[in-house]
């Protein structure tokens, strides 16, 4: 995009420089561009509470000899700092200990350049003013209705660049908005609340006029939010609430870690059924639903294929790098990852994707005897037993009784713990789960999307309260 | 770059701002380096270093905060990320409601002691602790697969403020862990030192993590991780429990540190992390757990990740009560946010780099030792269990209902340990019902120090160090069960 920090030519310049600066010392280099330009706005109690921009790029740098690899990154972009962090890979792949599987890099493989289709010029240049403008009318009008609106709306623009001595040449662009809201009584959190998210390549103004009427309109039809007791309750659970169920199916199935690990319950199940008919999940980071936000390749520049992960209830396989791809007889998927903060290896799911089914999501509620409506989660953990995919989390921001196939009044916050596989059995066939579906994002990670319907869950277990 | 070189970078920005229409400006070049490796099964899977650096740009314009950060130390780029500052402060300042006063100057210095700097530690001395470690669990049947970590973390911080600040910081931290997993009977179940995911990183050198004995430890490890494929689940109930010190430490994160950050208490993280049932109204009237229970906030605590000379808004470090005697008495707050209730910061404004807007992160958040031992806590106990090292948490968005499951559960019975062992133990628990509960914490010789490497807060998500010190610490009436 013109008037980008971090434009191609001078991307594609730093990289071939720090891929040159190991040529003659390494059998295979390896340079990963990512760069974020971010305008980030976060909104507190009917204010605007904090706002910034942010450059920031990162180069990564794999050095492979003699079958030994070590990663060096750097925000020093400069000369020098390439220069040092090309002798910090460098010195530790010469460094490190020989290992039984010989690192290589992969070859090249064609990917079409999407960044003119994928950035919305608008939002990727969308700064904190005009957010505050967009947004004057939503805080004066909770003010005044002396209501907390809250929430996050980033906008930027994300590149990805890989560059190596195997060919490999992969450049990206693309815009993201990610916007939540919530409305909420006072004390914030105490009362009745809200919620809305939308993770996408553009967004307007009408997008976010639309949001803050529906989240106060729904926190309106929320007061005085009454006590439920745990037990098994029929939920309908909304896409935001889907969502992140799903990328804890990602993290603790998916990837060739959990493989590895045996902690995976998709290792053994190959072929058989893992959970019910009504559940097919993919990986596909095209996007093929028209929302969220794209991503053509992945950190070893590699194109990301569509993964069939789990098909009408059947283990399908997991997504893989070149080299869990290598160990298991088949291709990299394009999932590769690198994480600078976290100490993560191997291939991790980054798009995926509940295949909708046929039912509104009156016909789902309409299923509904006695049975609450669900948002959005709060606090999911699926470390509990990975095996089982027992996962555990709880009601947050307009959660809903329903009674005879109708929303009733707001609910207060219940945990529920149980084997989500198990749950998603459960679920009765496609009219169980809904045409339409939504995108939402992981904890601000625009390089991550997830696609999700409407689900109808029988007797999901809740076994505790405040 | 040396400090002065640094210190006069910080000052181009800040004049920049200034002369945008700020009226006060901080400004921090960061650098940070980190090493990271992941031993697998004998073999480095992972061999990473990091080297950050950027500046970041804090201005106030009227009574409105904006924030820009760049990694791209040239001159327009510079000149680009202060005038966004203020731009962005010029946004904040149209909604706000509070007035935000310019602080009094602080300068200094501060540096993590340290007898071996884990960054001049050769790679061959770091894999070599794992192999060995790998070597005594692989050797018990039935460990399918063991694992080792390490982490080194440096950051160093300069500050100026355009009140006259100026302030110079290096942190050191290390620290690192073992796990195996077993397939046998069954099942398939892991099992790791001390502490559990990043393992215990602390601040200090490479001298920090050879006092954790990994290799040492590393046969207990795998000969209980094949024992709990053979175990019964844990027996659901009402019981005393015993919180070992490494989980204990995360019990008081979430269940303390979280809800006593103020920014959380007036809805300022409401939209992702949540808020907090400690609200101001509960300040010195309300009783937090018994009479035994000392919390402090301490941003000086010897080891302590949450220790450093001054906060990212240029606060000098305190120790802060949290809770005395059982009674609800301070929060975890930056200048903004304590000013809002008549008092002073408690040091704990803190950003993970130069790329994020400093907020209320812990210090160290520690419980105050009793007294006795272990042995004469479990002497107290007629029927219970010991609960070791996490593997998985979750707390609602007041900090009120919280589970968490532990990677064992010993069973005591007449005050002694029984020998048998149980699998995917949780318990159950509501915040102050809970820490009413506490009938015994153990004495000073048992208190020690537990580093949480990765906790996670803001949007955008930073990720920050914090450091709980205790003492292993009894709880009756805590219902417990199984997966």
């Amino acid at each position: 995009m013109e008037g980008s920090v971090f434009g191609k030519a001078w991307v594609e310049e730093r990289l071939h420089r720090a891929v040159n600066a190991l040529s003659g010392e390494v059998e295979g280099a390896e340079a990963v561009f990512r760069g974020t330009e971010a305008h980030h706005s976060r909104i507190a109690e009917s204010t605007l509470l904090q706002a910034g921009q942010i450059d920031e790029g990162r180069l990564t740098l794999r050095a492979v000899i003699d079958g030994r690899e070590a990663r060096a990154m750097t925000t020093d972009l400069s000369d020098a700092g390439l220069k040092l962090c090309a002798q910090m890979a460098l010195e530790r792949a010469k460094a490190a200990p020989k290992t039984t599987e010989r690192a290589q890099l992969p070859a090249p493989q064609p990917i079409d350049d999407q960044s003119a289709a994928c950035t919305d010029i608008a939002t990727a240049t969308l700064d904190a003013p005009t957010k505050a403008r967009w947004l004057a009318e939503a805080l004066a009008a909770h003010e005044r209705d002396d209501l907390d609106l809250a929430g996050r709306f980033h906008s930027g623009l994300v590149t990805t660049a890989v560059h190596s001595s195997q060919g490999v040449r992969s450049f990206h662009q693309g815009s993201f908005s990610d916007l939540s809201l919530s409305a909420l009584e006072r004390p914030a959190g105490h009362l009745a609340s809200a919620y809305r998210a939308r993770f996408d390549a553009s967004i307007t103004e009408a997008d976010v006029d639309r949001m803050w009427r529906e989240v106060k309109d729904e926190c309106e039809r929320a007061h005085d939010p009454k006590r439920i007791d745990p037990g098994a309750w029929d939920v309908v659970m909304a896409p935001a609430a889907v969502t992140e169920l799903l990328e804890w199916l990602g993290e603790i199935a998916f990837t060739s870690k959990s493989v590895d690990d045996g902690m995976s319950f998709i290792s053994e199940n190959l072929g058989r059924a893992v959970t019910g008919e009504a559940i097919t999940i993919t990986d596909d980071a095209s996007m093929p639903e028209g929302i969220g936000v794209q991503m053509p390749f992945d950190v070893e520049g590699q194109p990301k294929h569509r993964v069939e992960l789990i098909d009408g209830g059947v283990a399908r396989g997991i997504v893989h790098d070149s080299r869990s791809g290598r160990l298991s007889g088949c291709q990299s998927t394009g999932h590769a990852q690198i994480d600078d903060e976290f100490p993560a290896s191997g291939s991790r799911p980054a798009h995926l994707h509940i295949q909708p089914g046929s039912a509104t999501v009156e016909d789902l509620i309409g299923q509904v005897e006695r049975g609450l409506f669900i948002t959005r989660l709060h606090y999911v953990n699926g470390m509990i037993e990975p095996r089982r995919a027992v996962m555990t989390g709880l009601l947050r921001d307009g959660a809903f009784l329903i009674e005879d196939g109708k929303l009733r009044h707001a609910v207060q916050t219940l945990r529920f713990t149980d084997s989500i596989l198990e749950a998603f059995a459960r679920i009765p066939g496609a009219g169980g789960v809904s045409r339409s579906v939504e995108a939402h994002t992981s904890w601000f990670n625009p390089r991550t999307c997830h696609v999700a319907p409407y689900l109808y869950v029988p007797k999901l277990a809740f076994t505790s309260g405040r | 770059m040396n400090r002065s070189e640094r210190e006069a970078l910080c000052e181009r920005v800040i004049e920049e701002a200034l002369s945008a229409g700020a009226r006060y400006v901080e400004a921090r070049f960061v650098r940070r380096m980190r090493e990271t490796l992941a031993y697998r099964s004998g073999e480095l899977e992972l061999s990473n270093v990091y080297r950050d650096v950027g500046v970041g740009v804090r201005a106030l314009y009227e009574h409105g905060w904006g924030y820009s950060g760049t990694n791209v130390l040239t001159g327009p780029a510079l000149k680009r990320a202060a005038r966004a500052a203020v731009d962005s402060a010029k946004a904040t300042a149209m909604s706000a409601k509070r007035e935000v006063r310019i602080p009094k100057a602080h300068s200094g210095t501060y540096e993590t002691p340290l007898e071996r700097d884990p960054f001049e530690v050769s790679l061959a001395e770091k894999t070599g602790l794992f192999a060995e470690a790998h070597q005594r669990m692989a050797a018990i049947p039935d460990v399918s697969t063991t694992r080792g970590g390490f982490s080194g973390h440096r950051q160093e911080s300069t500050f100026v403020a355009s009140n006259g600040s100026r302030q110079d910081q290096r942190v050191t931290l290390c620290g690192g862990l073992v796990s195996a997993i077993a397939q046998a009977n069954g099942d398939v179940q892991l099992r790791s030192s001390r502490k559990s995911f990043e393992g215990n990183t602390l601040q200090g050198g490479f001298e920090t993590l050879l006092a954790q004995d990994l290799v040492g430890d590393a046969e207990r490890v795998a000969r209980e991780a094949v024992a709990l494929t053979a175990a019964d689940p844990t027996p659901e109930g009402e019981t005393t429990i015993i919180l070992e010190g490494s989980q204990l430490s995360l019990q008081i994160h979430e269940s303390v540190g979280h809800p006593i950050e103020l920014d959380r208490v007036f809805g300022e993280e409401i939209s992702l992390a949540g808020a907090s049932f400690a609200l101001p109204d509960k300040l010195e009237g309300f009783d937090y757990g018994s009479s035994l229970v000392n919390l402090t906030a301490d941003a000086t605590t010897p080891l302590g990740p949450g220790t450093f000379g001054f906060d990212d808004e240029g606060t000098p470090a305190t120790s802060t009560p949290i809770v005395r005697d059982g009674r609800f008495c301070g929060y975890l707050s930056g200048r903004d946010e304590a000013a809002r209730l008549g008092r002073e910061s408690a040091s704990s404004l803190r950003a993970e780099s130069w790329s994020r807007l400093p907020i209320v992160r812990m210090v160290n958040v520690n419980l105050e030792p009793g007294s006795g031992s272990k042995a004469d806590l479990i002497g107290g106990v007629e029927s219970g269990l010991l609960l070791d090292v996490n593997k998985s948490w979750s707390i609602d968005d007041l900090r009120l209902n919280f589970q968490f499951s532990c990677e064992i559960a010993y069973e005591i019975k007449n005050g002694e340990l029984t020998g048998r062992i149980f699998k995917n133990p949780i318990y159950y628990g509501v915040t102050p019902r809970f820490w009413g509960n506490c009938s015994a914490i153990a004495g000073p010789e048992a208190w020690e120090m537990w580093g949480w490497f990765y906790c996670g807060k803001g949007d955008p998500g930073q990720i920050i160090f914090v450091g709980h010190g205790c003492a292993p610490t009894r709880f009756d009436n805590i219902r417990v069960g199984s997966t």
